[in-house]
């Protein structure tokens, strides 16, 4: 992993989050968990774009869910770690 | 779709799936936000949840919107640093392979060609800041009028009127069965009207009054309602101090307590939190101040009734006999709840059916509706809006004409670039949207100056509206009117920049590369669009001269009427004799003798005497028959005026005598001595043309239609017509009665002068206290009158003389640059012409001829918009033929002269054109 490819301490976060939410996180879910840890409100955001940075640097990948009611018939995204970096993620 | 979860907050979700790229994550994204959303409004507030919505969905726009501008900003820095970035005349390579940009980002989409476009745009802009200038105030010019119109309208007719449920409060009218008319209520009516239906919550009834009003010092005039407790329960408004009245309190003896207006009790009383429960003095007996209305409270008056009610009383009822017929309860109700007005007004018909058959004597023939409140308050001010914003509309489409037409003009000099960046990939469309987002950015420019415009014309407009017109200060720019703005400043930029766009983007490409080595091979094509263009303009341009024209000449037939009377030098002081000193008909009779001979008998003072009723003020009429004819309470009758007046008045105000003489002193002792005989009166030609065509008036008989009849009277004398419904209305038959004072009404003291009217004001003042200390005194000239008759009339005439001026000035700009445009493209022409021996007086002549055979194009479209303007302007002319041949043909040589005057500086320099000089160009 190259300086610029480090992720910074959002991104870390969301990472560990993913990580931590098993069978495959979604963004409700890890902004849920964000704003239990921090206590505050997590911009949406700064979320998407975190979870946007985090896929095209390969570090989580998506998978798609199919859509429900509540939520207007639109799909939903599950998002998990890819397993390469599962180990540096942890470690840092 | 779901509906058992709530759908999120459309207008947000709306901009959220704008700013995302299209995609399945922005669904996902969108269903994320949607679900949140339910749970929120499950765990809490609809409006939290509504909060939480708009706050994330607007930073996620505007995170996604900083990450997509990113890239491009890089790519300019790179563009900047490379070698051919020097060379001004590169086209931006961000458009040249502008098949979207999207080399520069793989997320490309509609944000990103947004931002180059808009980029690209403002650059070429800057480039040509003249002709910026030029666009940016033709739009200003054309959109500034119609955001001021709006605005008005939005102000008066579009805003709901400020009480709860607005569309369940209505006014209420009687009417002749023939026509649909705006009659007051009988009192006999109301309480039948009242009693019997099962469709209102509420229904009252109301008169505008004025009182006098005195607490310290001088007595003041002031405008209030005398209304029923009902009135103020039917409009659901609560007082912001104290209470309303009670239906007990419409009893005389309870009924001394008043109502402030919240205006008032600020001005008057300096808000005095204490006021309820003081004592104020008004026509001259103690009222105690019950309540004090909230600011929001608006009384909207009917009838054109141009005061705004400072205080509102109880109206105690008279219930006589002598009531039944006399229509005079302004009415107003609010509808139960559900119940539709088509079905309350057949309820109330019913009531007026029964009301006939069983008192034909006074309901024989009248009907009863319902008009919405907004509707009945606004009068004749939706038609003149209306009017006045098709105009502006016009204005405006000349506006975008002309704009497109300087677009389609400077498109000559892009089409090399616009052909080099098709030529490197960019596609038709791509091209088309470069060319629109330009449009659109010099249309918002123009929005922002037009809504400068509009607040400077949104003032002077407030301040011409007409008194009487409610709600007058709602006029205001505010988020509407900025939407509004917004909307019509985008369709705006869309009509005039989409013609051009598709003609540039359609243009061949050959063609426009060999005009790049200054062969212009399109520009025939373009002129001839443009001519299109410049022949729309004038087309538009001479449709508003002869509104205009129609509207002069309109003014000038209303001024010029005959009025019937002479109102120079007549002052006029009203005077209500009203309270309880004035309760028996003796005393205000003493009063006005008093005061008619001391007031005579001032310095300066030609004539005084007193009328129930002034010209051109509207009146007082009832339905009269003459004496011979049977009573049948099936027949109405003829309406004919009624003016109360003391002797003098027709002297006074120099109303000629054709026949016989007028009322004397003697008439009116007689008719004081000799109850029941006959009254002499006077009566205007135009009741001897009704009753007696052809034939004298004088000795004739006349009647009252009722049972019994109000009078029976002799006509000792005929006068000429004076104008009563304002100038425009013809006269109707008028009858002149020797004085009898009425309460409630004001009586108007009549004063001809030697000198200035307004000089005798204080002297006059200064009898009436001496007579009574509780009386206010308004004073006004019969001068004044006049002025202000024709002051709406006067209004929309001056504006759209504005508005056409304008529109000329435009046309004549556009005219003059399509034609210097012609002739600069026509140079090597006129150069090879000369230098082949053409005479320069046959060179004027062929380019005079090319100009006005555009003009005639026009004028032939003309004909036909002005036509259609004409059928628009109906009803706002007065006296002359909305399709007058001379007025068509004045607008048509005056629009020639127009186009003459703007051709001639391009004719004179073409003819001007040195030969040598015109084929060095090539």
């Amino acid at each position: 992993m190259t300086a610029r490819e480090v992720p910074g301490e959002f991104d870390r976060r969301v990472l560990v989050t993913i990580q931590q939410l098993e069978d495959g996180a979604y963004a409700p879910d890890i902004a849920h968990e964000l704003e239990r840890g921090a206590g505050k409100t997590v911009s949406r955001g700064a979320l998407y774009t975190a979870l946007d940075r985090l896929e095209q640097r390969g570090l989580v990948r998506w998978s798609i869910e199919e859509a429900t009611e509540e939520r207007g018939g639109l799909p939903k995204r599950r998002f998990e770690i890819t397993e390469t970096i599962t180990e540096t993620v942890v470690r840092q | 779709m779901s509906d058992s979860t709530p759908r999120p907050p459309l207008l947000a979700s709306a901009v959220l799936r704008l700013l995302l790229p299209k995609g399945i994550v922005r669904d996902s994204i969108l269903g994320d936000f949607w679900e949140e959303y339910g749970q929120r409004c499950e765990a809490g507030s609809a409006f939290g949840a509504r909060l939480w919505y708009w706050r994330h969905a607007l930073g996620l726009g505007a995170h996604t919107l900083a990450r997509r501008l990113r890239p491009q900003r890089q790519t300019a820095d790179a563009e900047r640093r490379s070698p051919a970035a020097g060379d001004a005349r590169t086209p931006d390579p961000a458009l040249v392979f502008g098949a979207g940009g999207r080399d520069f980002s793989k997320r490309g989409g509609f944000l990103d060609d947004l931002a180059i476009d808009l980029r690209y745009g403002a650059r070429q802009l800057i480039r040509r800041p003249a002709f910026t200038v030029m666009v940016v105030l033709t739009l200003a010019v054309g959109i500034g009028p119609n955001v001021a119109i709006f605005s008005v309208m939005k102000g008066l007719i579009l805003r709901s009127l400020p009480y709860p449920e607005p569309h369940r409060v209505v006014a209420i009218w009687q009417t002749e069965t023939s026509f649909r008319g705006y009659m007051p209520l009988s009192t006999h009516a109301y309480d039948e009207l009242r009693e019997g239906n099962g469709s209102f919550a509420e229904l009252g009834v109301y008169v505008p009054y004025s009182f006098n009003l005195r607490d310290e010092g001088e007595p003041v005039r002031v405008d209030g309602i005398a209304c029923t407790a009902s009135v103020l329960r039917a409009l659901g408004m609560q007082p912001a101090l104290g209470r309303l009245f009670t239906d007990a309190e419409e009893v005389a003896g309870r009924n001394q307590v008043v109502i402030l207006s919240d205006g008032f009790w600020k001005r008057r009383y300096a808000s005095d939190p204490n006021i309820v429960g003081k004592l104020v003095n008004i026509n001259g007996d103690g009222f105690r101040v019950i309540g004090v209305m909230p600011e929001s409270f608006e009384f909207v008056s009917l009838w054109g009734s141009s005061a705004r009610p400072d205080i509102h009383l109880p109206l105690v009822l008279p219930r006589g006999e002598l009531y039944r017929g006399r229509h005079w309860l302004l009415s107003l109700g609010r509808l139960q709840d559900g119940v539709p007005v088509g079905a309350a007004e057949a309820d109330l018909r019913g009531i007026a059916a029964r009301l006939a058959e069983e008192a034909p004597n006074t309901n024989a023939l009248i009907q009863v509706w319902i008009d919405p409140l907004l509707r009945s308050s606004l009068g004749g001010v939706a038609r003149t809006l209306v009017f006045l914003l098709i105009i502006v509309g016009v204005v405006l489409l000349i506006a975008c004409a002309n704009v497109a037409s300087m677009l389609l003009a400077r498109g000559s000099h892009r089409m090399t670039e616009l052909a080099v960046r098709a030529t490197l990939g960019a596609g038709r469309r791509r091209l088309v949207r470069q060319l629109i987002t330009e449009s659109l950015l010099l249309s918002f420019f123009g929005g922002i100056i037009a809504v400068l415009i509009a607040m400077w014309g949104i003032e002077a407009l407030r301040g011409m509206i007409p008194e009487g017109v409610p709600r007058a200060e709602g006029v205001q720019l505010d988020g509407w009117v900025l939407f509004f703005t917004l909307v019509i400043t985008s369709i705006t930029g869309l009509v005039f920049g989409l013609a051009p766009a598709l003609f540039a983007s359609r243009a061949d490409l050959a063609g426009a590369l060999k005009e790049g080595l200054g062969i212009d091979s399109g520009w025939r094509s373009r002129r001839r669009s443009l001519r299109l263009l410049v022949a729309l303009q004038l087309g538009m341009a001479f449709a508003l001269v002869n509104a205009t024209m129609l509207l002069v000449v309109s003014y000038r037939n209303v001024v010029s009427v005959p009025i019937g009377f002479d109102g120079e030098r007549v002052l006029l002081a009203g005077i209500y004799t009203d309270g309880t000193a004035y309760e028996e008909s003796e005393a205000r009779f003493a009063f006005w003798q008093d005061l008619t001979q001391r007031v005579g008998g001032l310095p300066g003072v030609e004539l005084a005497a007193a009328t129930t009723k002034l010209p051109l003020r509207g009146g007082n009429n009832a339905f009269v028959i003459s004496a011979d004819e049977a009573y049948d309470p099936g027949v109405r009758g003829i309406l004919v005026e009624h003016s109360w007046v003391m002797p003098g008045y027709i002297e006074a105000l120099g109303i000629p005598v054709l026949e016989g003489r007028r009322l004397e002193q003697e008439d009116l002792d007689a008719t004081r001595s000799e109850p029941g005989a006959d009254v002499r009166v006077v009566v205007n030609q135009a009741l001897v043309d009704r009753f007696w065509p052809g034939e004298s008036g004088l000795g004739k008989r006349l009647r009252q239609n009722g049972n019994p009849p109000m009078y029976a009277a002799t006509v000792i004398g005929v006068v000429d017509n004076v104008r009563q419904w304002g100038l425009e209305r013809p006269s109707l038959p008028e009858i002149y009665i020797p004085y009898t004072p009425i309460a409630g009404r004001p009586t108007y003291l009549v004063v001809r002068t030697a000198g200035d009217p307004s000089a005798l004001v204080p002297a006059v003042r200064q009898i009436v206290h001496e007579l009574d200390p509780n009386l206010a005194v308004t004073a006004t000239s019969m001068e004044e009158i006049v002025e202000v008759v024709t002051e709406t009339r006067r209004f929309s005439l001056l504006l759209v003389a504005l508005f056409a001026g304008a529109a000329l000035f435009l046309v004549a700009a556009g005219t003059y640059g399509v034609m210097s445009y012609s002739v600069s493209q026509r140079v090597r022409e006129v150069g090879v012409r000369v230098a082949l021996g053409a005479d320069r007086g046959r060179l004027l002549l062929f380019f005079l001829g090319d100009g006005l055979r555009f003009a005639s194009w026009g004028l032939g479209l003309g004909l036909v918009s002005a036509i259609w303007v004409a059928i628009i302007t109906r009803n706002q002319i007065y006296g002359v033929n909305p399709f007058s041949p001379v007025l068509l043909v004045g607008g048509a040589v005056f629009m020639v002269a127009v186009v003459l005057v703007a051709i001639a500086v391009p004719i004179y320099r073409a003819s001007r054109v040195d030969p040598m000089e015109a084929l060095r160009t090539e």
